[in-house]
């Protein structure tokens, strides 16, 4: 019992609580929910964003100009966001009928090209099928027909017109921002935080269990309080890990099996497989060093908390804590400055700070580094100061006011 | 094998919990440590368990300097506490593999104890669906299923009911007998006076007696006779009244050199005893007067 540490006790209680944790109906309940609700997920975008039946837009050109021109037309498949261009309808129905036909739903919506005295004229027949996206853009194809037509009309010939019409080519680039990693950053970090949040109060809710069930006192005599307070940290963390994992692996299956087109995500910016090695370490090591962290100070308020009803009250400040680096974050996502840079080294926000800052390329590695080596020490030196918290912990039965490291508990 | 605590002293800010206090004790001894609440029973427990640091004193094991081989050693807290949600069977592998067994040689030792203790239906069962007698025999098995050298027990008959009060006392008589080295903290005098053969008495965290209980019976506890009846006495035998229209008379042997001479002298009264009783002073009584002369001292 001279050694600090035993492996031995370590692995012993590592198991246990990595067993128990995993075994538990709740983790077990809200494991399925969780890979049910994303098994989900890719039938919901699906529906969102999948391919969507379009309706037609029936074409009545009584100037037989733009029917032959539309067809010709290389439309991209996405130009229309709800109709596709349909050229069967009878050209010789009157407007009057054709609106009777929409009126009673027998038809339509119907796109109407007719001559009149100061030009072509286009009509719309719709009652609200149509969106005004789609309105909008068949305008603007009509529009460019119809202005093709005035050109040759005018004997401009369309090199000519195209020539005399050429816009500047506008671009705007920032070289220090990586700008096409926001969302794939934002998503990211918002999960690496959430994950922190849920696991490292996890952990202290735990030991605020072991401590209200008074059994810390039977289990410190046997092992030294450093391999039980990291074995029961760590198996929660690695329980949240499998947790997070079996839902990714659900996600993953489900988008295989449904086949969903992953393509939308990347129009969203979300480009998880461009990732490199560098930003996917990153987030790894951010993110394992963030979770120990704020467990070890979870673990180690909550040892010194001695009725149930003071566990809420202990741990929510800590949580409130963990959170502050959420909205760092968002600042950081916009742009780099000194707050935002300071924070991404202060340990207590510089998880999801960092990440943030490596990602949208205002940090560099040699930053990144730093920051993670001061997490990961800060996160050594809380398991000492937590694993003495909570061996003095253990026999204190007395409000925390009262608690303190010298010793000064209750007999 | 022979633990001995040494002047141990113990402060929490300004308030002495113990104050050089040495005792020992030892293998095939059943040794109490007794005093009232506060007294620094549970401090001193704690301090020898190393779960506090000691302000001053030393531990000798068989006379070496050093703490107690936890692995060894067989605790029951004060507070009691467990895992309400696991099983029995769950949670006492575990303890025991926390004091260094293997979980085939922890299933097979729990099996014989939950035999032993006659509650080995409950293997399986959640510890919050157990009855709370139950629940405490449950918090003793996990302190002897690894086999422990050295037993320590605090209030370990608190919440029992008479019928496994008495399990326990044989438990801790057959423990005895093994040549376990056993501690046991109490307020139970009457049942600490049935088993322990060595007493520590602690007042006002310190040692008040330490010694063998026969020896202390001998020294402080005299011989009586007492006696009972249901008519009044005469004032000169400062009768207590123990219920009501019921009396004990307590006479000490300075009045009684003669029992036979003592007992014709009552009849010759008139008064009908309805019990008779010589013996000496109990536990409780003796310890009541060493704690009162201390009280008085200070």
């Amino acid at each position: 019992m001279k050694k600090t540490f035993s492996f031995r006790d370590f692995s012993t209680v590592f198991m246990h609580y990595l067993k128990k944790e995993t075994r538990s109906r709740v983790y077990l309940i809200v494991t399925v929910l969780l890979c049910s609700l994303s098994l989900a997920s890719c039938f919901i975008l699906n529906a969102f964003f999948g391919e969507k039946e379009k309706k037609p837009l029936y074409i009545i050109d009584r100037t037989a100009l733009f029917s032959d021109a539309f067809q010709n037309a290389e439309l991209s498949g996405d130009f229309f966001e709800g109709v596709s261009l349909d050229f069967t309808a009878d050209q010789s129905l009157p407007d009057e009928k054709l609106s009777q036909m929409v009126r009673d739903e027998e038809g339509g919506p119907f796109a109407v090209f007719s001559q009149e005295a100061d030009g072509i004229k286009l009509t719309i027949i719709d009652s609200g099928t149509l969106s005004s996206a789609d309105t909008q853009a068949f305008l603007t194809l009509s529009q460019s027909v119809y202005l093709q037509y005035n050109i040759e009309a005018a004997g401009i010939s369309p090199e000519t017109y195209q020539n005399a019409s050429r816009q500047l080519i506008f671009e705007e680039v920032d070289p220090s921002q990586q700008s096409g990693n926001f969302w794939t950053a934002y998503i990211l970090y918002m999960l690496m935080v959430i994950a922190i949040v849920m696991y490292s109060v996890s952990a202290g809710n735990e030991v605020a269990y072991l401590k209200t069930n008074k059994v810390m006192e039977v289990v410190t005599t046997s092992i030294r309080p450093l391999p039980f307070y990291l074995g029961v940290t760590l198996s929660i963390g690695l329980s949240g890990l499998i947790q997070l994992a079996a839902i990714v692996l659900c996600s993953a299956l489900s988008f295989r099996l449904a086949g969903t087109d992953l393509s939308v995500l990347g129009d969203m910016g979300i480009t998880l497989s461009s990732m490199t090695a560098g930003q996917v370490t990153a987030y790894l090591l951010l993110f394992i060093g963030g979770f120990l962290l704020f467990s070890f100070v979870n673990t180690a308020v909550a040892s010194i908390v001695n009725r149930t009803d003071d566990v809420a009250s202990t741990l929510v400040p800590l949580e409130m804590l963990a959170m502050v680096q959420f909205f760092i974050s968002l600042f950081a996502l916009d742009s780099d400055s000194f707050f935002t840079a300071f924070c991404s080294f202060l340990p207590i926000t510089s998880p999801s700070v960092m990440f943030v800052r490596y990602m949208m390329g205002f940090a560099g590695t040699s930053q990144l580094i730093i920051s993670i080596l001061l997490l990961y020490a800060s996160a050594l030196a809380m398991a000492v100061i937590g694993s003495r918290f909570f061996s003095r912990g253990v026999v204190h039965y007395g409000t925390i006011r009262e608690f303190s490291l010298k010793g000064r508990e209750h007999s | 094998m022979k633990i001995e605590i040494q002047n141990l002293t113990k402060n929490y800010g300004g308030f002495r919990a113990v104050d050089h206090l040495s005792f020992s004790f030892r293998s095939g001894t059943l040794t109490a440590i007794v005093g009232r609440n506060g007294s620094g029973k549970t401090t001193t427990i704690r301090s020898l368990l190393g779960l506090i640091p000691m302000d001053e004193g030393k531990i000798l094991v068989n006379g070496v300097p050093g703490p107690l081989n936890l692995k060894r050693v067989g605790y029951l807290a004060e507070e009691r506490g467990m895992f309400p949600k696991e099983t029995v069977e769950s949670q006492l592998i575990f303890l025991a593999q926390l004091k260094g067994m293997s979980s085939r040689d922890a299933a097979r030792s729990l099996d014989r104890w939950l035999e032993r203790f006659g509650i080995f239906q409950y293997k399986k069962s959640p510890l919050e669906s157990l009855s709370k007698g139950n629940q405490q025999k449950i918090q003793m098995l996990a302190s002897l299923l690894h086999d422990p050298d050295i037993i320590i027990f605090d209030e370990p008959f608190s919440g029992l009911d008479p019928v496994n009060m008495q399990l326990v006392i044989e438990l801790l008589r057959e423990l005895c007998a093994e040549g376990r080295c056993i501690l046991v903290s109490s307020h139970q005098l009457p049942l600490i006076e049935q088993v322990c053969e060595d007493i520590c008495i602690i007042d006002r965290s310190r040692c008040a007696y330490w010694g063998s209980l026969k020896e202390l019976k001998v020294e402080k506890g005299g011989s009586l006779v007492r006696f009972t009846v249901s008519d009044p006495v005469p004032a000169a035998l400062n009768a207590q009244e123990t219920a009501p229209g019921r009396y004990q008379v307590q006479l000490g042997t300075a009045e009684t050199p003669d029992f036979s001479a003592f007992l014709q002298k009552l009849l010759d009264t008139g008064l009908s005893p309805d019990t008779l009783e010589r013996s000496g002073k109990s536990l409780q009584e003796i310890f009541l007067e060493l704690v009162g002369e201390e009280e008085a001292i200070q």
